[in-house]
């Protein structure tokens, strides 16, 4: 299969185009949004270019889930809107582990490829967050964020993609366990969690028990190797540490 | 970096004998991969032998305790990692494994890990239990040759940046938590094309380059200086920009902490450390 390498934006061209988005609408933004940027850059190493038809279905795709949600309107949903995108992204945007860990190549998409969807997803009034557009960190990037989830959390059905796993987390949820990469960057032991979650009954609030779950299991990550195990042992490490956090909450707080 | 204990025993080094890691040639893999691209394939193969039993007994698990080899990677920059084979320990083994190029980052950690197999019931107090326990740990560094394997220099317009169109250089740092090697860059403005030139190696150096490195040290140690909190408890992994800002910083005598205090107290003694620190580093013009 042919690699494909996607454009690159250094952060401080991101940042510069951000200043200048600040005093721009909706409408304003989409007429920013291009397939190429004079600073752009590639990986140098082998494998074809994206071309801007390429570039171009990536941009309609985006372009054609936000309008599900209401672009250019503010969106109904935002949380369903970013579990509609990933799968979709993921699908449109095939990359190889080293380019998606490119924050680059995520600057290149948030800042010259989709400007009006990102600020139509993100900023609301004055409050922009520049990790949604620059990217620093992939779990918290507007694009980044989605393209690793569903890699991480989706698989792909002869109809299309499963996307159970995702679509059973809150945002919240979802970023307990993404956001802490030792469990989210290791797919069979974030995939285990997800499913044990999904099979428990947990009484009362639900929330406090993914992210309890979630430092139990990064405490066990600093000793147990969780590439050296089968799903089975996952399930199990995975069970272990929801039924502790389970038992933590029903347990009365200290005097 | 500081590391949690394991709650259990675990074997001492010197009880296993690790070939390396070799390459199809039977060469040692090298640290810096040179032409690597995202088709390459690495075969890599690499023998452990150990004896079972001294091991069973250092870790003090019973006879029927049964262990594993497990070897995976780990990217260091979004810390996405894989697994590279799980095989079990008999005691001489020899491990052979496949590392695609398009699964790895810029610097990506290949784990050789020695962990129980599965659980067991009858083992003693202090033993590891869980399945995938770790007890005994090799790491080789990978970094894939490309744009993101150095401290990159890139050839900027200033005035079209955003920056000040007047200033030669600046450095442009990612978070912390991101690799030195990827995570920052070092900016040249194109109007200064002395200063490219001497850099690119197409002008004359004429003491330039040696006095551009001896500010970027510099700039490096106000850095470790601004983030002093978050430094001095640094739980990153080796290799990010703030564990090496705080290698660094900690060449001052007392450390991070009294450099800091150096900074608000005294800047012109500060100044004269950082120069030293950064001069007994290796960068800039020795006295």
């Amino acid at each position: 299969m042919t690699t494909i390498l996607w454009p690159r934006l250094p952060q401080y061209v991101g940042r510069s185009l951000v200043k200048g988005y600040r005093s721009m609408s909706t409408e304003e933004l989409t007429k920013q949004a291009a397939v190429s940027h004079s600073e752009q850059t590639y990986a140098s190493s082998g494998g074809v270019r994206a071309t801007p038809q390429q570039l171009r279905a990536v941009r309609d795709v985006i372009e054609q889930v936000a309008k599900s949600h209401g672009f250019p309107d503010p969106p109904t949903d935002p949380v369903r809107f970013d579990r509609d995108l990933a799968p979709a992204l993921l699908d449109v945007m095939p990359m190889v582990d080293g380019e998606a860990l490119n924050r680059d190549v995520w600057t290149f998409t948030a800042t010259v490829l989709a400007p009006d969807i990102t600020y139509w997803r993100f900023v609301r009034g004055e409050s922009w967050n520049l990790e949604r557009w620059v990217c620093t960190d992939r779990t918290r990037h507007m694009f980044a964020r989605l393209w690793w989830q569903a890699r991480q959390l989706t698989t792909p059905t002869e109809s299309g993609r499963d996307t159970a796993l995702l679509d059973s987390l809150s945002e919240s949820e979802l970023n307990h366990i993404t956001e802490r990469t030792s469990i989210g960057g290791c797919a069979p032991l974030a995939r285990a969690l997800v499913r044990r979650l999904m099979a428990a009954q947990i009484p009362g609030n639900r929330r406090e028990v993914v992210r309890n779950s979630c430092l139990l299991l990064l405490r066990r990550m600093a000793f147990v190797d969780p590439y050296a195990l089968e799903d089975d042992d996952l399930d199990r490490l995975a069970d272990a540490a929801i039924s502790a956090a389970i038992d933590g909450l029903s347990r009365p707080e200290r005097p | 970096m500081t590391a949690a204990a394991p709650p259990f025993v675990t074997v001492p080094v010197d009880l296993v004998e690790f070939s390396g890691w070799l390459t199809s040639s039977g060469d040692p893999l090298p640290e810096l991969l040179e032409d690597w691209d995202y088709q390459t394939r690495l075969e890599i193969h690499g023998s452990v032998s150990t004896d079972l039993d001294a091991v069973k007994s250092a870790a003090l698990l019973g006879n029927q305790a049964k262990l594993s080899w497990s070897a995976s990677w780990r990217n260091l920059d979004g810390r996405v990692g894989g697994r590279a084979t799980v095989e079990p320990a008999t005691g001489n083994d020899v491990l052979v494994f496949t590392l695609a190029g398009d699964r790895l980052g810029p610097i990506t950690d290949l784990h050789l890990r020695l962990v129980l197999a599965e659980e067991t019931p009858t083992s003693s107090p202090g033993s590891a239990q869980l399945p995938g326990s770790i007890l005994w740990e090799h790491t080789h560094r990978l970094i894939t040759a490309g744009e993101a394997a150095r401290f990159p220099v890139e050839i900027v317009d200033f005035e079209s940046a955003g920056l000040d169109p007047d200033a030669s250089w600046t450095l442009d740092v990612d978070d912390l938590e991101r690799p030195v090697l990827g995570g920052l860059r070092l900016l040249l403005n194109s109007r200064d094309t002395a200063l490219v030139a001497a850099v690119t190696g197409e002008g004359d150096a004429n003491g330039i380059v040696t006095a551009l490195h001896e500010r970027v040290g510099a700039a490096m140690l106000d850095l470790a200086v601004r983030h002093v909190d978050d430094l001095i408890d640094w739980n990153g992994d080796e290799g990010t920009i703030g564990a090496s800002l705080r290698q660094l910083a900690e060449r001052a005598d007392g450390g991070l902490r009294r450099l800091a205090e150096l900074a608000s107290s005294n800047p012109a003694q500060y100044y004269a450390t950082v120069a030293g620190i950064v001069r007994r580093s290796g960068l800039g013009r020795r006295p």
